[in-house]
């Protein structure tokens, strides 16, 4: 596979009819692509027919890649997709086996993968590899039409109240050069702390920073709290490209020191009062099952809608044994 | 006859007392005071450990450990075992023993306890899942006789790790090659150790408690092994020697720095220790491992024997507080 439109196309193409609530487009896989950190590793295959009128025609895509904020050492995503209607003729056994084979001389020891709970074949095709469930992420969805911000007023109030204002990038870009910066330091502070396989880190600075030029980046919908000086919480809505009237969450938390204040409640109905002012309908975000910010959400009206399945297998034998 | 709970007495008579009910319990691992003794010398000071006895007419019939873990430490983490002799179980005792020592750690106020048994135990898990413990990771046991391994099957492995320009050095061998041999070793062992699937994250021992192995009646440094690639530490294997049945032998910590694993290097560490345990005259050389771990497999490739399960129990108490938290348990237990 290379880079040209064509696998691009094919890829979004075949993710989108697979998946169609969330379709995506050429255009996102090329600026995923072009703004990876050049330094990991990633490698995509494509399986293409070969005889008859539809030669050339992509059946299947896949790829592995490294996680940028992700410290498990030789873990690696790998996701292999077939074209409906060529389902179960073993594309995606053989793919998939082609992935793992490229991925080889990267001397993986874990490998991660990823499909829906109510897709049983996928369960089924990553179960019989030896993959097991390692998270649930629930995905859910806040209709704005009828949420109603006032049931959410005493908690803003008694946030400000204690000191915290909410700002966004746009003013902040203002007031802080350094903004970025700070914007990545409170990220690195709060993403140990998000569930996950494996101990999430910050991504450096520079991978960062370039989330900030993405096309779904929303200047006025990125909000940080602000405790004084300290910065102490984040929350964003972000737009969905080719979903108008969607908008989509990123990272949300508040460091230790301030948690259990309604400061993540107060952010997120800043940015649901955002979100509504620019004519979005709906908001989606997803979280581990478990993580009371889910809990949260659902008290700020997101109703559940699929959930997905993060699957795992190691390769690497770990250390066993006890010290006396 | 009612239980007397008392605080345990560090004498040879309680402590052949108390190892006697474990052993009686737990037949196919049998341990002696004198490591008994030794592990409690050793203890980590900054970490609450207890022993009750549990009494009846003068005679020690149970007796129950509890305390902070100085392997996998979370604040607010207790592990609680209870022990109570074959003849006298099934009267209550146990129920006694555990009510005292909850009661004793009610005052500090605990998030979660943990406890441990095996699978072929019916009773025992029914006595924790009564109480509200849960299954949080499941270890089977594996057996190998080394006096019938056959080391050819593997020299091909053994050949490549050398090849590659890894050796494999016996710890004797050891302070001839590096002065700092001590050091290096525990380093790599901590390394390692944050390494081992542990239903709560695993905490780094203390240098103090690595020494001490030089001191343990289980201890002989011919049943150890470190994988060297350029001077740097890269792997280990070692065995602990019982005083009880010198047929046995029990694998300690095992495994390969990350930078180093899928190269066989397991592998050889292993067939060295194997042939340690032959020369020894063991015929059963036991370890346990997370049942997801890739270990087991290389362990079963090997020859060794699955045998039942050992399970981690949990049960919490209360909801975490601001800064606290109760490490997730990623695996579904059945029972």
């Amino acid at each position: 596979m290379d880079d040209s439109d064509a696998d691009y196309e094919a890829t979004a193409e075949i993710w989108t009819a697979n998946w169609p609530e969330y379709p995506k487009t050429a255009e996102m896989y090329r600026y995923s692509a072009e703004t990876r950190d050049p330094a990991s590793v990633v490698g995509r295959l494509a399986a293409e027919e070969t005889d008859g009128s539809k030669a050339g025609l992509v059946v299947a895509t896949g790829y592995y890649r490294e996680e940028s904020d992700n410290v498990a050492d030789g873990k690696y995503l790998l996701y292999a997709q077939v074209r409906p209607g060529r389902h179960g003729e073993g594309i995606g056994s053989a793919l998939f086996d082609a992935l793992i084979e490229g991925l080889d001389e990267h001397r993986p020891q874990i490998l991660s993968s990823f499909t829906r709970e109510d897709h049983d074949a996928g369960i089924a095709f990553l179960e019989s590899r030896g993959f097991r469930v390692s998270m649930k992420e629930q995905d859910s969805e806040l209709d704005l039409s009828s949420w109603d911000a006032s049931a959410f007023a005493g908690a803003v109030e008694s946030v400000r109240d204690s000191g915290v204002t909410i700002v966004a990038a746009s003013e902040l870009a203002g007031r802080d050069p350094d903004w970025k910066r700070r914007a990545w330091e409170l990220h690195g502070e709060i993403i140990p702390d998000v569930p996950d396989d494996d101990l999430l880190t910050n991504e450096p600075f520079e991978q960062f920073a370039r989330s900030f030029d993405h096309p779904d980046f929303i200047p006025a919908g990125y909000f940080v709290a602000l405790d004084g000086h300290r910065w102490v919480g984040m929350s964003s809505v972000w737009k969905r490209r080719n979903k108008p009237g969607e908008l989509y969450t990123r990272l949300t938390g508040v460091v230790r020191s301030h948690r259990r204040r309604g400061i993540a409640t107060a952010l997120k109905v800043r940015a649901h009062e955002f979100a509504r002012s620019i004519g979005a309908e709906t908001i989606v975000t997803d979280n581990e099952e478990n993580n009371p910010m889910y809990g949260l959400n659902v008290r700020l009206g997101f109703k559940p809608t699929k959930a997905w399945l993060q699957f795992r297998k190691e390769l690497a034998a770990r250390p066993e044994g006890d010290i006396p | 006859m009612s239980l007397k709970v008392r605080p345990f007495e560090p004498t040879d008579a309680e402590y052949e007392a108390c190892v006697g009910i474990a052993n009686a319990n737990w037949p196919e691992e049998k341990s002696a005071p004198e490591s008994w003794k030794h592990r409690d010398k050793h203890r980590n000071p900054e970490r609450l450990f207890q022993r009750v006895v549990g009494e009846v007419d003068g005679k020690i019939v149970a007796f129950s450990s509890y305390g902070e873990s100085d392997w996998a430490y979370v604040p607010g983490k207790y592990f609680v075992g209870v022990e109570v002799h074959p003849d006298h179980q099934r009267k209550g005792y146990g129920s006694a023993m555990y009510d005292h020592v909850a009661a004793a750690l009610a005052e500090r106020d605990p998030l979660f306890f943990t406890a441990d048994t095996r699978e072929d135990k019916p009773d025992f898990i029914r006595f924790l899942t009564k109480r509200g413990f849960e299954p949080t990771m499941r270890y089977p046991v594996s057996h190998l006789n080394p006096q019938t391994f056959d080391f050819e099957r593997f020299e091909a492995i053994e050949k490549r790790v050398k090849e590659s320009g890894i050796e494999i050095v016996n710890v004797p061998d050891l302070p001839a090659r590096d002065p700092d041999w001590k050091r290096h070793w525990y380093d790599l062992e901590c390394e390692c150790w944050m390494d081992v699937p542990l239903p709560e994250p695993p905490t780094i021992g203390r240098y103090e408690e690595f020494q001490s192995r030089f001191e343990s009646p289980n201890y002989d440094s011919s049943a150890h092994f470190i994988a060297i690639d350029e001077g740097k530490y890269v792997g280990l294997t070692g065995m602990w020697i019982s005083k009880v049945e010198p047929h046995k032998l029990y694998t300690g910590l095992t495994g390969v720095v990350r930078s180093h694993r899928r190269r066989g290097v397991a592998t050889a560490l292993k067939i060295n220790g194997v042939r340690y345990a032959r020369d020894y005259g063991a015929t059963i050389v036991e370890t346990d491992n997370e049942e997801n771990n890739p270990m087991f497999g290389l362990n079963l490739q090997l020859g060794f024997v699955a045998q039942p399960a050992w399970l981690d129990f949990r049960k919490v108490l209360r909801d975490p507080r601001e800064g606290e938290s109760i490490p997730e348990v990623k695996v579904e237990i059945k029972l």
